[in-house]
């Protein structure tokens, strides 16, 4: 019993924190209102973007939007959609951790009357009204013919590439983005590719590349299938003094990798962006259109956005786009 | 053969590297060894720090989330003491100490409770894994953070007498942790506390103090990873580090510390760092397959856990 002022107390604290952050929620539902569940995969960039083009179409559509994060983990998606489908949402709007192991939970939601709307990912079966993504083969083949150009008009012709991809974290999107890559390149006789390895954090990509140079001094080029990847690599290639020698294509875009573009350092060459605002923004539009009955599109691949150290005005003018976004 | 039992992971290290050396291109070239002491130094530093926790019968599985926050951290103070007014040249030093300052405070804050409340650190570093990942995540508001200037670069990646500053630092963790727990009092008493506690509770130890101590210690060093970490890659980010809980542990069960605690050496441990480290570096230098790194990964560190074991059986 000697323990007990001090676990009233613990007890005490604990409902501080539960009372908080009931406050800190949303009111009592409203009436009327459509009610859209957005759900996210993880908290990084891509997914706060669409996080923000999410809250952007329901303001617009004066839809209620409820939101949470999977954290990819299964069973946490599976019990919010199970919350969602208790609290009568009238669409649930998601990027699926897998397309055969999420179909269950959605399918009770489908027939319990709400409607799904898939981006970035899907699930088999045909069971979202609409699929809303960024067309991934596309991000890879973009930034594979500015290597291209890159490769023919600075090298003559040849190179020796290396490749950081993440397919032991999502096969699917890494091969889809590498295969395009690969395939603007892929004819040029004087281009071999002598590592192809994983690093999609940048910590990784730093170890990997640096690893990679280490091995193949003539590497002439390295591309890399997103975020992580192409900050390690401009960083490894940074730190090993090879700037200028050793060009860096990338995948994805963040303020980082735009201050890159503008360094002086030559390093990073151009990068293809996905447009996640646009994606969250068409998937609340597409939920509101099928809960009101209208027809929508049922699959929408959008193309990335090519952002090259060619063309800087352009680069500058992203950055700026980017930086009023996430200050909002 | 004594020596030759004592030593047995070196062997299997020395082993490895001459597979290496005849297999993978540019393996044995000082550039590249000093590649492996670079990208081991960071996990490097924790792992010393876990070797002593561990040994006081503790685990702390909240590191890799320490330094994504560590990292968060700094880069948001830096941003707001520079908002304030404050050149870069002051208010990142700055930032950096209070980074260094608020982890060890949440170490110290996990023995606490062990030592008052005797909740497991298992436990309570499991809470605070899940806290920090989120209070990085508030505090950058889910985008990397990017205020620092060219010059933090040197933490990260910048080279002092031509070895990479973290493998130096990584070096220095090794020697202080290596003298503190083989040659000190306090390292006497952190076995003594790790093997029975109450043995060294009556012979005068006093054992909350010396957990306190040894959990303030770890995430202090994971907080100093964590500062080195955002220099390396020049941002905050809250998705930095994740699951390196897991690689520091298995490098300090590969250099046979015992996790029930009480026994451990820190020389082993830097083995466990090093063959780890090697391990990766010669599996990308022969551009091996992903999916096979991580099978030869994980059977490899249950092959070097089982000879220890079998080794100690030998032993007793």
């Amino acid at each position: 019993m000697r323990l007990r002022p001090q676990f009233c107390f613990l007890i005490g604290i604990c409902l501080l924190l539960v009372l908080s952050a009931a406050a800190c929620g949303p009111a009592a539902d409203e009436d009327g209102r459509l009610k859209i569940a957005g759900m996210f995969m993880q908290e990084d960039q891509f997914f706060r973007l669409v996080r923000f083009g999410m809250q952007q179409a329901a303001e617009e559509e004066g839809a209620e939007l409820l939101m949470s994060t999977v954290d990819g983990k299964p069973e946490k998606e599976l019990q919010l959609v199970n919350t969602y489908i208790a609290r009568q949402v009238d669409a649930i709007v998601l990027s699926p951790l897998s397309a055969t192991a999420s179909v269950t939970a959605l399918r009770r939601a489908h027939d319990a009357g709400i409607h799904v709307i898939a981006y970035n990912s899907t699930v088999e079966g045909g069971l979202p009204a609409a699929f809303i993504e960024s067309d991934q083969s596309n991000l890879g083949s973009q930034t594979g013919e500015a290597a291209r150009t890159y490769i023919e008009e600075k090298l003559d012709g040849q190179a020796e590439i290396a490749i950081l991809a993440f397919k032991s974290a999502l096969t699917e999107q890494s091969e889809a983005r590498t295969n395009g890559f690969k395939s603007r390149i892929a004819d040029l006789p004087g281009v071999e590719i002598v590592a192809e390895q994983d690093a999609w954090l940048p910590e990784m990509g730093i170890r990997k590349a640096g690893d990679i140079l280490t091995a193949n001094p003539g590497i002439d080029l390295i591309w890399c299938a997103n975020e992580g990847g192409t900050v390690g690599a401009v960083m490894a290639v940074k730190s090993a003094g090879r700037g200028g020698e050793v060009a860096v294509f990338g995948t994805d875009v963040s303020d980082q990798m735009l201050g890159f573009l503008l360094a002086e350092d030559q390093i990073l060459q151009a990068v293809t962006g996905q447009k996640p605002f646009e994606i969250g923004y068409q998937a609340v539009k597409a939920a509101v259109a099928v809960i009101q009955g209208r027809e929508v599109e049922n699959h929408v691949s959008m193309p990335g956005v090519l952002l090259e150290r060619r063309d800087l005005e352009n680069v500058r003018a992203y950055r700026t786009r980017l930086r009023e976004l996430i200050a909002n | 053969m004594v020596w030759a039992r004592s030593s047995i992971l070196e062997l299997v290290l020395v082993a490895l590297c001459l597979v290496l050396a005849f297999q993978a291109e540019g393996f044995f070239t000082v550039g590249n060894l000093l590649n492996v002491l670079r990208n081991v130094s960071m996990q490097g530093i924790i792992a010393f720090g876990m070797t002593m926790v561990i040994i006081s019968g503790e685990i702390d599985l909240s590191v890799g989330s320490a330094v994504a926050f560590a990292g968060c951290v700094t880069a948001w103070l830096a941003q707001w003491l520079a908002a304030l007014g404050l050149s870069m040249v002051m208010a990142l030093p700055l930032a950096m100490c209070l980074a260094l300052l608020l982890g060890m405070s949440i170490g110290a804050l996990t023995g606490l409770i062990r030592v008052r409340f005797a909740v497991p650190s298992f436990i309570t570093t499991l809470a605070w894994m899940t806290v920090l990942t989120g209070a990085a995540q508030l505090i950058t508001g889910g985008f990397p953070l990017t205020p620092f200037p060219e010059w933090y670069n040197f933490f990260g990646g910048g080279y002092l007498f031509g070895v990479p500053f973290p493998a130096l630092v990584f070096l220095l963790v090794f020697l202080t942790t290596h003298v503190l727990m083989g040659y000190t009092s306090f390292g006497r008493s952190v076995y003594a506390v790790g093997g029975n506690p109450e043995a060294a509770r009556l012979s005068g130890i006093r054992v909350g103090r010396v957990k306190v101590v040894v959990m303030a210690s770890v995430a202090f060093l994971a907080a100093l990873a964590g500062i080195m970490q955002s220099a390396q890659i020049m941002s905050g980010s809250a998705t930095t580090a994740r699951g390196w809980e897991l690689n520091v542990i298995a490098s300090v069960i590969i250099g046979g510390t015992s996790l029930m605690g009480g026994e451990g050496k820190i020389r082993g441990t830097l083995m466990g760092v090093i063959f780890l480290g090697i391990l990766v570096n010669g599996m990308t230098l022969m551009n091996i397959n992903e999916y096979w790194q991580h099978v030869v990964r994980g059977a490899l560190i249950l092959a070097a856990v089982l000879i220890n074991r079998i080794n100690e059986r030998s032993r007793d």
